[in-house]
């Protein structure tokens, strides 16, 4: 993976992205008594993906709380708590159990500090494994991403690196606004540098990951990877591509895509969620919609989701989202002319 | 929704069109299929119908506008329609008016909501508009070879390059007539260029800039073409049909003569030449301002009388200005004539995409060498066949101009059909 | 607040001096006048929108709050109205509100269903039914977190019962022995369905046996029943012995927004429960016991009056927001 963070006057150690979370709770944890870790299973039990690991024993049960299975309440709690001044960081097991408690992310969460004219900021982070790739079918392997960000109030973000997530993690934790922190399940196992001790990565700015000439590729979360090992493909066939990371989808980093496009004329937006009404639609019509249309000279292509619930069997989950395969080939047609 | 009434595509090199006149006005109902405005090409006045029946409104271009190709100029409201400013246009829309005809820009507010509404809109990239836009390129001017023939950047950077490519109504100047005149105090009225003009400076300086000529000179003695044209007219003394001058026969003879050596009668295409199977002759015809070659189509399969008949109503049709666009489109070869004032004989630009243009000059008494040395009186005529080597080479166009003095000088052959 | 207990008298008259009585008879007349004053200019056509008024339960507000230390914290409903004043909120601020102005509690953000006053502890009244209660449960993880000393009232009514979010919260409030007060004030339906239609038990109070919390029904037009049993539960809370559930009897004498047209309710219904006015009902109390004169109701009565009249025309005469302010507060601005 050829993702290797910016150099940085400190240490940099080879860390999982899983790793890169909990290192980034616990300094947290251990700078800011208002910080409280809530959720299924993350004490004793670790966390479903062993994120939260050992955090219980350091910190003990009343900052690392175990919810009952209860995502409405535990995350109405958890709000509650934030606009009465603790810093919550709420971890949904499962992004999809994330529905059942989408009235206090939504309603309350979103729309309180606006409500209420101001007077309250709502301090709140909440944690969503997202994704397709474990076998685990359709409800368990959404990329729901899209749905919140159509919500105003909230900040979402899509970090693809252990660097990223790290910093990110800890941006959230001073960010005054709800930040939802989508991480991809397949990436927790995935290692890079990270620096050690405290950092952050700002919210709302995207990171150009490889740069290209003859196409902009917009990605998110995992499919940054795989855009990157297209672009890999792609210069051996004598294509250019740039890969922009997008990071973050509220506040989304506009000029950094369009920056892009003035270059290179030409785009593809790749990521996990459904195809219809996802992150490649706002994109593509905010493209559209803006001065830099008159810079493209090829049709935008979006690369989501399928328009179906993530399957179960392997052959057919691989073909629900895209894949590297899928995106050299479109890219290279487009890049020729033949779209 | 109302019906859009566009700026149409009617010429095949044409990005804009200008209002010359509507036909009725904003508020007037109209029947599709009547007439509602004219437009001004580069070469012609044409009338737009009405594409639909109802009342005129939003007239967004009033006479005078310069309108993209697409965009809309006006909408017909149906009957029952409630009376809504379209997309784009609000109720104060001023029209693209009177005052600013000289300007060769489209209104911002009107370039913006440009919608390919057409069959005839050109397909390209935004950024080969943007370009174009910026580079004054036509994008009909331009190729392209993108899916569905869209114009991509690509194809636009080639024209850049090439400098193929002469904006309509750009031509610089050589040099800066304007400001040595002024310098000096060189007394001038400056006189506006309009569209013929600037077709002119566009497609002969480009001819002249691009297509390699060379100049054949030859005498034909038509002492035989004169007697068989005044036995001709003889003939139809006492009928109505028009009497048949010597252009007439000239263009005839130019028919024959490309049909019996094809090799002539092409055009260089870049990556091939296209060999014609007809013979298309442009006539040149002098009007008020400038000059016009409308085309006789297969003349070489038209007698002398229709011929005649055709040219007499084409040249009517250039001095008034009622030209169709496919009445000066497609010709494979030109014929210009200047004996008539006088002009002994003269070399002239070949008009793209032909690749040759005969000049005819004075027909002039001139003595002969007759049987034994005596003065044989006859009449000689002067030619001059300019020819784009690229296409034709020196002897093939030898070989036409032999042709063709072969005809003048024994004319009964202008009544054989083609070989 | 008197801590000495008498016996034979009644709760209130006991446990509170006649100055907070007597505030406590200005704040639900207030109240009263408030919703009454509001109905009003919603006729006027002055107010749009809806609103769900308390006309009829303003004992339940007034009597839960009173017991409260300045510090603590409420959570309410979409018939919020009597909790915001009740808590201390200024009836000016919400008019304005209420006209939608930018001098409102919300900015014209919120209007009726969103009031919320953090300087007076009232973390806000929600447009979702049983929406607020875990956040009051959040709000006491706070406290007790912080260590605070916060007691968190977190009223909803019947309807909210019936909520998933009601037992989640009931549940975790009790697991983790938080300082929160749940107060059920039932009114007997939910917009038009009745409890004896939509909920199991008899009494909604029998719910905290499954949280294993104290549960109790209490007369919520008697301010001194409902005052005593809250003030249980909030020293019990205050102790960290955790949550309490009490269910307040009441009835709204108003529909449930200003679109219902009560056909699920009698008109005799309506009257026999107008016969226990809970505002007469401590008026003639604090006459008894000679807290109030006649004419201590009049002044009372005129200065609320001249209130409401002064708070609808600062709501009038305040401006509006501006257009362009549509997506302001969507988001905290942090300086650079």
């Amino acid at each position: 993976m050829n993702m290797e963070p910016k150099p940085q006057e400190t240490a940099l150690v080879e860390m999982s992205y899983a790793e890169a979370i909990r290192d980034a709770l616990d300094i947290a944890l251990s700078t800011d008594e208002r910080v409280v870790l809530m959720g299924e299973d993350i004490g004793v039990y670790g966390g479903a993906f062993q994120v939260t690991g050992d955090l219980v024993h350091k910190y003990g049960e009343e900052r690392v709380m175990d919810t009952p299975i209860s995502e409405l309440g535990g995350a109405g709690v958890a709000v509650g708590a934030a606009l009465t001044g603790l810093r919550p960081v709420f971890e949904f097991q499962f992004s999809d159990f994330a529905m059942l408690a989408m009235e206090q992310i939504c309603n309350q969460a979103a729309k309180l500090r606006y409500m209420l004219g101001g007077a309250v900021s709502v301090p709140l982070v909440m944690r969503f494994p997202a994704g397709s790739g474990t076998g685990a079918a359709a409800q368990h392997s959404q990329s729901l991403e899209a749905w919140l960000a159509h919500v105003p109030g909230l900040k979402v973000i899509q970090p693809a690196t252990p660097h990223d997530v790290k910093g990110m993690l800890l941006a959230a934790l001073e960010d005054p606004d709800p930040v939802m922190v989508f991480e991809h399940k397949i990436l927790y196992k995935s290692k890079g540098m990270v620096p050690a001790g405290y950092y952050t990565v700002p919210i709302g700015k995207a990171e150009v990951r490889r740069e290209g000439s003859d196409v902009t590729i917009v990605a998110s979360s995992i499919m940054v990877h795989k855009a990157l090992d297209a672009a890999s493909e792609l210069e051996e066939a004598g294509i250019s591509a740039e890969v922009i990371d997008l990071r973050s989808i509220r506040p989304i980093d506009k000029e950094t895509i369009f920056s892009s496009i003035r270059k290179t004329s030409r785009l593809v937006c790749v990521y996990e969620g459904v195809k219809t009404l996802g992150i490649g639609a706002e994109i593509s019509a905010m493209v559209a919609e803006s001065a830099v249309f008159d810079f493209l000279d090829a049709p935008i292509l979006r690369l989501g989701g399928s328009e179906s619930p993530i399957p179960y069997n392997p052959n057919l989950e691989k073909a629900a989202v895209p894949q590297t395969p899928e995106i050299v080939e479109k890219v290279s047609q487009l890049v020729k002319g033949k779209i | 929704m109302p019906t859009e009434v566009i700026m149409p595509k009617v010429d095949m090199d044409m990005a804009s069109g200008t209002i010359a006149a509507w036909h009725l006005e904003e508020g007037q109902v109209v029947e599709k299929g009547a007439p509602l405005f004219d437009i001004e090409t580069d070469k012609a006045t044409m009338e737009v119908e009405s594409p639909a029946t109802g009342t005129l409104r939003f007239v967004i271009a009033n006479k005078g506008a310069e309108i993209p190709i697409g965009n809309p100029v006006g909408w017909i409201f149906a009957e029952d329609e409630a009376v809504v400013a379209p997309a784009g246009v609000s109720e104060d829309t001023k029209p693209q008016a009177e005052e600013d005809a000289g300007s060769s820009l489209p209104a911002p507010a009107v370039e913006k909501q440009s919608l390919p509404a057409s069959e005839d809109s050109v397909r390209a990239t935004p950024v080969a508009r943007r370009i174009a836009r910026s580079e004054n390129i036509s994008l009909s001017d331009v190729t392209g070879t993108g899916p569905r023939g869209r114009i991509t950047r690509v194809d636009i950077e080639a024209v850049i390059k090439n400098s193929k490519t002469m904006p309509a109504g750009r031509v610089a100047a050589t040099s800066n007539a304007k400001a040595t005149a002024d310098k000096l105090g060189v007394g001038y009225v400056e006189l506006p260029v309009d569209r013929m003009r600037a077709a002119i400076a566009v497609r002969l300086t480009e001819s002249k800039s691009t297509v390699p000529h060379f100049y054949l000179d030859m005498d034909c003695r038509i002492d035989k073409l004169l007697a068989f044209r005044a036995d001709l007219n003889a003939a139809l003394e006492g009928t109505t049909a028009k009497r048949i001058s010597i252009n007439d026969m000239l263009v005839r003879a130019c028919a024959l003569t490309l049909a019996a050596v094809p090799e002539a009668n092409a055009s260089w295409a870049g990556d091939s030449i296209l060999q014609y199977s007809e013979a298309n002759v442009s006539v040149a015809v002098a009007i008020e301002g400038g000059l016009m070659t409308p085309v006789v189509k297969g003349a070489q399969n038209k007698s002398i009388q229709t011929l005649s008949a055709e040219i007499s109503e084409l040249a009517d049709r250039a001095k008034s200005g009622k030209l169709s666009n496919s009445d000066y489109q497609g010709g494979s070869f030109s014929i210009s004539n200047l004996g008539m004032f006088g002009v002994k004989s003269f070399n002239a630009i070949i008009n793209p995409p032909e690749s040759m243009i005969l000049a005819v000059g004075s027909a002039e008494q001139h003595f002969y060498v007759g049987p034994n040395g005596t003065p044989d009186l006859g009449t000689k005529l002067s030619i001059c066949l300019s020819c784009d080597h690229r296409v034709v080479d020196g002897a093939v166009g030898a070989k036409w101009l032999s042709k063709f003095r072969s005809i003048l000088e024994n004319p009964i052959e202008l009544t054989l059909d083609p070989v | 607040m008197s801590k000495t207990k008498q016996a034979n008298l009644p709760f209130a008259i006991a446990h509170f001096s006649p100055d907070e009585l007597r505030a406590a008879l200005r704040k639900m007349y207030l109240i009263r006048k408030f919703e009454e004053g509001a109905e009003d200019c919603y006729t006027r056509g002055l107010i749009h929108g809806t609103m769900h008024l308390s006309i009829g339960q303003e004992a339940s507000a007034v009597g839960s709050c009173m017991v409260l230390e300045p510090d603590d914290q409420i959570t309410s409903t979409h018939r919020g109205h009597g909790h915001c004043v009740a808590k201390g909120a200024q009836a000016s601020k919400m008019f304005a509100e209420f006209f939608g102005k930018e001098t409102g509690y919300c900015k014209g953000r919120g209007g009726s269903m969103h009031i919320a006053d953090f300087e007076s502890g009232n973390l806000g009244a929600n447009g979702i039914v049983a929406g607020g209660i875990p956040i009051a449960v959040g709000a006491a993880l706070t406290s007790k977190r912080l260590k605070t000393n916060k007691v968190v009232l977190c009223f909803f009514g019947d309807g909210a019962n019936n909520e998933g979010a009601f037992h989640e919260s009931l549940n975790m409030a009790s697991v983790w022995k938080l300082p929160v007060v749940f107060i059920c004030e039932n009114n007997k339906y939910g917009m038009s369905t009745s409890t004896e239609r939509s909920t199991s038990v008899p009494q909604i109070a029998q719910r905290a046996t499954s949280y294993s919390m104290p549960g109790i029904t209490v007369d919520g037009n008697d301010l001194s029943a409902i005052s005593e049993a809250v003030s249980e539960a909030v020293a019990r809370a205050r102790d960290g012995d955790g949550p309490s559930l009490i269910e307040s009897m009441t009835y709204r004498w108003r529909g449930h927004s200003k679109s219902d047209r009560n056909r699920y309710r009698t008109k005799e219904e309506i009257a026999e429960w107008m016969e226990k006015d809970p505002i007469l009902r401590l008026s003639t109390l604090l006459r008894e016991h000679n807290i109030v004169s006649e004419q201590d109701i009049k002044d009372i009565e005129a200065s609320v009056d001249a209130e409401i009249a002064d708070a609808i025309e600062f709501a009038r005469t305040s401006p509006d927001p501006i257009t362009a302010d549509v997506a302001r507060d969507v988001y905290t601005e942090v300086s650079a």
